[in-house]
């Protein structure tokens, strides 16, 4: 066996390549569909093996983007031809499904108008969430502001399904890829806080009344959080003033999150004080233990020989006791206060 | 040409499959090769469902039969494994295969050992409609979701990039919280998950116990599984996912790494990566859902690396020439010699 790069791989980025040189559509269009790929295994789509190819290519980052122009050309043609009443059949469907998967891994600009055009066209329910999926991450504009937050907004039928959610978290971040205009962008300003606001609350809407609704809100914030990786005084100093105006449960969880400045510290006050309070006993609890122990230890060795076995083998069994306690002590008491302080810190 | 182990001349393949008599860059000639000689796909099979299915209408050449075999993998293997109709069914369990339900009884307290990517889970679920149900289950769990990508043009590995700080965090967390991640993983596969292949635990008991990633694969064949992947193992009694199918090269997409079983054999048998392991016998069954899918799962997340597949067509040749001495010596009857004469490897 050897190491580095599969061959099989290799030699089809090269093939790759040249496709997207030539500016080949009709090539990729075959990748895409399943044709010339290598034999890896692992029951992979022609997606994942074109995006691998993509990785294993001399210079990634400048073939994203070329490889994102031809993807553009497929969608419209793709597009054009449903227009004109061609079926979505099996085939097609596999290939549209390929193509929205890598256009979700490739740099916005290119394809956006593409897939927006495809959106307008297509009716499928099984090329919604990659479609939605792709649409959120190519924006180059704020020209889907009002479909995300459609899809945000309380659904007409009410359904509560899997596809629901995964709908409205897509939607979230859709919004949260909306980029800015470049005027705002250029006077420093990157997020639109009144835009989360509503978004936010649109989705508090849906989702009100639903077990799953603080789980899914929560989560909603952390994605806000990794989308725009600021501090927590950020988020407090941005959002908490709008705050009072939301449902409460909506307040409830943004005051979890970002509490404000003086309970923090306070809360971590006390969470520190009382931490070290207990490890404080723990350990007068160990040396007491411990001496209690070596006493135990102690007479055992001084026995007199005319005692019993019987006293001789209680006090082992004592010794024994003292021993699995404090082995309770060690794994059970003190690696829970370290995960507690760790917590607390 | 034979397909199937049967003579086929003139069959509309055989220019497809004649472009393959010599090893290509793509290494697609060992698939090939397998369908040639797989006696496994009978004839009703052959004529009831792959070609009844349409998907290899118009194949003229190798590309149109390789695109047609994948799009046949993923439009009616990734079907559920009890569907309300045969055409809605996995192929693997429709009427068409019934000559591949293993009946021997195989006793129910015997141990199977699965074997996936928790990589290729999450790929798999985050472009699903269960991803939300997925995001919001992890973060509770470890707190990190599903992997993200971030604004801003990055290159396409961010995804493996944030499973490996995802494993990490549930392997931090201890074995419960591995065990819950895989039972919702499985859950949240969906009815369109392809079939789990499994083999008998004990068969690679020291490789398991081990619990090194590299070996595994390499103990079980797993020549498509790349450093940098996360494996979680489950490991479960028989009784627990009956009815057993010998698998196929049909079932086997677009492997390399897979070798079928002789004639006669009525379990599939692995092809590992090195000589020094045996091979074991493998089976295709529905995949585990719900508690089992939880309390099954070992706990651990094993991370590969010092991983090396197969590299090479003269690799894989001689892998394939060492895998046919190894069937000669476990199996070594007249039938496997005349069968193995008829599909010489190409050279």
């Amino acid at each position: 066996m050897m190491n580095g790069t599969d061959p099989a791989l290799a030699h089809f980025s090269g093939l790759l390549r040249e496709t997207v040189d030539a500016g080949n559509t009709s090539r990729l269009k075959g990748f895409l569909s399943g044709r010339e790929l290598p034999a890896l295994g692992g029951d992979q789509e022609p997606s994942d093996i074109v995006r691998r190819a993509i990785l294993e290519a001399e210079e990634p980052s400048v073939l994203a983007p070329r490889l994102a122009v031809l993807l553009a050309s497929i969608v419209s043609e793709e597009t054009k031809s449903l227009s004109a009443g061609t079926l979505l059949d099996a085939r097609r469907r596999d290939l549209l499904l390929n193509v929205l998967h890598v256009a979700m891994d490739l740099p916005a600009e290119e394809l956006f108008v593409a897939l927006r055009g495809l959106h307008e066209t297509i009716d499928s329910t099984d090329l919604e969430i990659p479609l939605w999926q792709a649409l959120a991450y190519q924006q180059v504009d704020s020209s889907l502001e009002e479909e995300w937050f459609s899809i945000l907004s309380p659904s007409e039928n009410g359904s509560w399904t899997p596809t629901r959610r995964t709908l409205l978290l897509t939607a979230w971040r859709g919004l949260l890829w909306i980029p800015p205009d470049p005027e705002i962008q250029e006077a420093g300003e990157i997020i639109d806080f009144d835009r989360i606001e509503l978004g936010l609350v649109a989705l508090h809407h849906s989702v009100e009344g639903h077990e799953e609704a603080t789980a899914l809100l929560e989560t909603a914030l952390s994605i806000l959080t990794e989308t725009y990786p600021r501090s927590a005084e950020f988020w407090r100093r941005h959002l908490q003033p709008q705050a009072p105006k939301w449902p409460s449960q909506l307040q409830e969880i943004l005051a979890a999150r970002w509490p404000t400045e003086s309970a923090e510290i306070a809360v971590d006050e006390n969470a520190w004080a009382s931490e070290l309070v207990r490890l404080n006993e723990l350990f007068v609890r160990l040396t007491s233990e411990a001496a209690e122990l070596s006493r135990q230890i102690e007479q055992t060795r001084n026995l007199p020989l005319e005692d019993p076995l019987a006293e001789t083998q209680r006090r082992l069994r004592q010794i024994e006791d003292f021993t699995r306690q404090m082995d309770r002590l060690r794994q059970g008491e003190v690696d829970a206060l370290i995960r507690s302080v760790r917590k607390a810190g | 040409m034979r397909l199937f182990d049967r003579d086929r001349d003139g069959h509309p393949w055989e220019k497809a499959f004649e472009e393959m008599r010599r090893p290509d860059p793509g290494r697609r000639w060992a698939v090939t090769a397998n369908w040639a000689m797989d006696h496994r796909v009978s004839t009703d099979r052959e004529t009831g469902d792959l070609q009844a299915s349409g998907h290899f209408e118009g194949v003229a050449d190798v590309e149109d039969w390789w695109a047609a075999r994948g799009l046949y993998f993923r439009e009616e293997i990734c079907r559920p494994a009890s569907g309300a109709s045969d055409r809605e069914t996995s192929a693997y369990r429709r009427p068409t295969n019934s000559s591949n339900l293993i009946l021997a009884r195989v006793a129910g307290f015997d141990e199977f050992v699965h074997v996936s990517s928790l990589n290729a889970l999450l790929r798999w679920i985050s472009r699903r409609e269960t991803a939300a149900d997925v995001e919001i289950s992890l973060r509770s769990l470890v707190g990190r979701g599903l992997p993200v990508k971030a604004p801003g043009f990055v290159t396409p590995d961010w995804f493996d990039q944030q499973t490996f700080e995802l494993a990490r965090a549930l392997s931090v967390s201890g074995e419960d919280a591995v065990r819950e991640a895989a039972g919702l993983l499985a859950d949240a596969t969906g009815e369109g998950e392809p079939p789990w292949w499994a083999t008998f635990s004990e068969e690679i008991r020291t490789a398991l116990d081990s619990e090194d990633a590299a070996r595994i694969c390499a103990a079980l064949g797993l020549g498509h599984r790349t450093p940098g992947e996360w494996l979680i193992v489950w490991r479960y009694p028989v009784r627990e996912v009956l009815p057993l199918y010998r698998p196929t090269a049909v079932e086997a997409n677009d492997s390399p790494y897979h070798f079928p079983s002789p004639p006669e054999q009525p379990f599939g048998i692995t092809m590992p990566l090195d000589p020094s392991f045996a091979a074991c016998r493998e089976v295709l069954h529905r995949p585990l859902r719900g508690a089992a899918a939880r309390e099954r799962c070992t706990g651990k997340l094993l991370y590969i690396e010092d991983f090396s597949t197969i590299s090479d067509n003269e690799a894989l040749l001689a892998l394939r020439a060492g895998h046919r001495e190894r069937l000669r010596r476990e199996f070594g009857e007249t039938g496997l010699e005349a069968w193995l004469d008829r599909h010489p490897d190409p050279r």
